[in-house]
């Protein structure tokens, strides 16, 4: 049976996502585009006997291919050509709108327009001409508000109508004589290689290849390449001449013209009794001068307390469930390496990280209610100045506030942000903001070693990754990523009232992803550490986990080294805990004591630390090259994610370990030069 | 008279003259509504001076300073 390929286009904040969601309900797939960090959601639905497979296409303002996200609707559609686009608009902005639909018309596939949030529409006295609008753009078009899911079931209808319907009697926007001259010669060349045009594409291709879009890798693929380009650079050669301007510029006058034709005809605006604009008030006081601050810094701190307080209440209800797990696995199994391969790898390893799980989920029920909202827009507006000093947008500072909380839900937040190099950047950061597991090593460790004035050593070292991360950011800003980023313009949506289904389906999108795409990495990666850990057996059959722990691989690679970590003070025990560390922080301390075959309490280990050459300084060191060294497992997962690039996550780790030895080395020495002098 | 947008106060409006700069940034601006002969009115500005908002075909927009200086509007 036939499966019809749909794809949804629109501007952000259009109700694209809502729209698509309406459709398709659970029936999605959420990944992402090949190479890119760029989200790519596909679904299936079934209408009347019919099915359809939707794509949704990054929300763009343009065709014009100078963001990713647009390079990537484009080429889906050259590339895929799906059977039918709808474009859907924000009602309220529809003139602005109305540019990419323009776009979309040059590529002559079978469209539909549908007016979203048309109750608002109507609400601002607003009139549309649907009819007449229908007519002038010779394809559908419908008023809908997929919020209230209004005008879906005659939407719906449309689509199968048009689907049936011979798609002859295509709009054209005319560029004139001279243009439509060059684009059918083009077209003409073009023809001759049906596998590349399609039904319709032949005429879109000629105007991207006019307007001097990037279109070459979608063209390379064909032998005849220099053909076309020699016949494309004739004709805008001599169009060039005549209009005295870059031909992009005449393409987007005509465009214009087009749309102000359109709304001329179709839009009139019947009240204007001036009511108060709720999005202005509101923003009266949230962006006020010495208002913005404020909210900003309480908004900030509910959403802290509700992921990690609330969260951290679940969480240790998720820990007490993992627990009762490796105890009724203790207890039921004879003893054997499978048992401790379940216990201490798999359900250690992976259940130390599934605990994360509400944390992440609340986090992105709070990020959901900020985006749908339109309050995210604001605290990127609010930010920008200090975060443009790093390089960075504003939405950043929503990823680093999070990393102090844990990485992994910071590390995701960084996909609020528009442009993909500012996302890898805001990731690759993230794991310097020293995160909530890591605090118990310093508490520890200052308590012992630092009595007196461990508040001050940990605010220190707090501030010492906020400092690593906005140098590493300079670093990647100025020698990795330095391609100009895309000027920094940015909607402030109206505020709207997000509905619960919405936020819902956002959450859990996240948490599905969090378990199926990290839980793999996770698994593998505490499996090794265990194996590490645990072979080669011991040959004496008491079970004295000192003396494992130090015969073993992990022992050896620790006391192999030894070493390297000399001029930090670290002996082999020490490296051990670091090494156990990626599995999660929570080990070092764990790790430590059973090392120093420490009884329960930190005096004996600091005893018996001291006794082993560990002095303040070395302690000092240590807790440095923990804040930056290698991150846990799932903060590794979560970078591999959310940067999509194995030769990112690779050099996070390297560069961490990098930066971490020579900041411990730097600490340790001026710590015992400052000792000296105090 | 005309005026670049960054020297209109907050409230005053205005029509779009000219857009000038590096065509990368001028479609940018004109994919997300910064069009010739429309109505402009500058809004608030980011508590710390930069960047600065606007209003513009039913739409909010903010951008830094600097792009501001690059468009021109013609004021009563």
């Amino acid at each position: 049976m036939k499966k019809y390929k749909i794809a949804l286009v629109g501007n952000p904040n259009s109700g694209k996502t809502t729209l698509f969601n309406l459709l398709t309900g659970s029936r999605q797939h959420v990944g992402n585009w090949a190479g890119v960090t760029v989200e790519k959601k596909e679904g299936f639905f079934e209408y009347k006997g019919i099915q359809f497979e939707v794509i949704d296409l990054p929300g763009i303002y343009g065709l014009s291919a100078n963001t990713i996200e647009e390079k990537i609707a484009r080429d889906y559609i050259i590339e895929e050509k799906p059977d039918l686009i709808i474009n859907i608009v924000d009602g309220t902005t529809l003139e602005r709108s109305l540019y990419l639909t323009s776009q979309l018309i040059d590529s002559h596939s079978r469209m539909i327009l549908a007016i979203n949030m048309f109750d608002e529409v109507v609400d601002k006295g607003i009139k549309v001409d649907i009819k007449k609008l229908q007519n002038l753009l010779k394809f559908p078009v419908i008023p809908i508000v997929a919020k209230r899911e209004k005008g879906i079931k005659e939407l719906l209808d449309i689509l199968l109508n048009s689907l049936d319907q011979r798609h002859e009697d295509r709009i054209h926007i005319n560029y004139g004589e001279d243009i439509e001259n060059a684009i059918s010669e083009i077209e003409c060349k073009l023809n001759c290689y049906p596998e590349l045009t399609g039904e319709y594409f032949a005429r879109w291709i000629a105007i991207e290849l006019l307007s001097e879009s990037d279109i070459k890798n979608i063209l390379e693929k064909s032998k005849e390449y220099c053909e076309i380009i020699e016949e494309v650079n004739k004709h805008s050669k001599a169009l060039k001449d005549i209009y005295k301007e870059e031909l992009k510029e005449v393409f987007n006058d005509m465009r214009l013209g087009f749309i102000n034709g359109l709304v001329k005809e179709c839009v009139t605006i019947e009240t204007k009794f001036s009511r108060i604009d709720i999005t202005d008030f509101i923003d009266r006081i949230v962006l006020n001068k010495y208002l913005s601050f404020p909210i900003f810094g309480i908004i900030l701190w509910l959403t802290f307390q509700i992921t990690f307080d609330v969260g951290g209440i679940l969480s240790n209800f998720i820990e007490n469930l993992v627990g009762q797990l490796s105890n009724f696995i203790v207890a039921i199994m004879p003893d054997s390496m499978l048992k401790d391969l379940i216990v201490d790898g798999i359900i250690g390893g992976v259940g130390g990280v599934i605990v994360f799980l509400p944390q992440i989920m609340l986090l992105f029920l709070v990020i959901a209610f900020l985006e749908d909202s339109g309050y995210m827009a604001r605290i990127a507006f609010i930010m920008d100045k200090f975060m443009h000093f790093l390089g960075l947008h504003g939405k950043s500072f929503i990823s680093m506030f999070m990393g102090i909380g844990c990485n992994v839900p910071g590390i995701m937040a960084a996909r609020v942000l528009e442009s993909e190099d500012d996302r890898k950047i805001t990731a690759l950061i993230n794991p310097f903001v020293s995160c909530s597991a890591r605090l118990p090593i310093y508490i520890l460790l200052c308590g012992m070693f630092f009595p007196k004035n461990g508040g001050t050593i940990i605010f220190l070292i707090y501030l010492t990754g906020i400092f690593v991360s906005i140098i590493t950011a300079k670093i990647l800003k100025t020698f990795f990523f330095k391609k100009e980023s895309l000027p920094f313009v940015m909607e402030l949506p109206p505020y709207r009232f997000p509905t619960l289904k919405s936020i819902a389906i956002h959450m859990w999108e996240r948490a599905s992803q969090f378990l199926k795409k990290m839980g793999g990495v996770i698994l593998i990666g505490s499996i090794i550490i265990w194996a590490l850990g645990y072979f080669p057996l011991s040959s004496h059959k008491e079970r004295d986990k000192t003396a494992q722990l130090e015969n073993s691989y992990i022992g050896k690679l620790g006391k192999m080294s030894e070493p390297i970590f000399k001029p930090l003070g670290f002996n082999w025990k020490e490296t051990v805990a670091l090494i156990t560390g990626i599995v999660g922080k929570e080990v070092v301390v764990s790790t430590l004591s059973v090392l120093y075959n420490a009884k329960d309490d930190s005096e004996d280990l600091k005893l018996k630390m001291q006794s082993d050459g560990v002095d303040k300084e070395t302690a000092l060191s240590f807790m440095i090259f923990v804040l930056l060294y290698v991150p846990c497992i799932a903060t590794i997962a979560a970078i591999l994610r959310e940067t999509n690039s194995v030769k990112w996550t690779l050099f996070s780790l390297f560069y961490g370990i990098f930066v971490a030895y020579i900041f411990a080395f730097l600490f340790k020495h001026l710590a015992s030069l400052v000792g000296k002098f105090i | 008279m005309i005026k670049k947008l960054d020297e209109l106060f907050p409230g005053e409006k205005g029509i779009i003259v000219k857009i000038s700069g590096n065509p990368i940034l001028r479609q940018r601006l004109l994919e997300l509504g910064i069009r010739e002969g429309k109505e402009i009115i500058r809004k608030i500005d980011a508590p710390m001076g930069d960047p600065i908002s606007v209003q513009t075909m039913g739409t909010n927009l903010s951008f830094r300073r600097h792009i501001a200086k690059h468009i021109f509007v013609e004021v009563e």
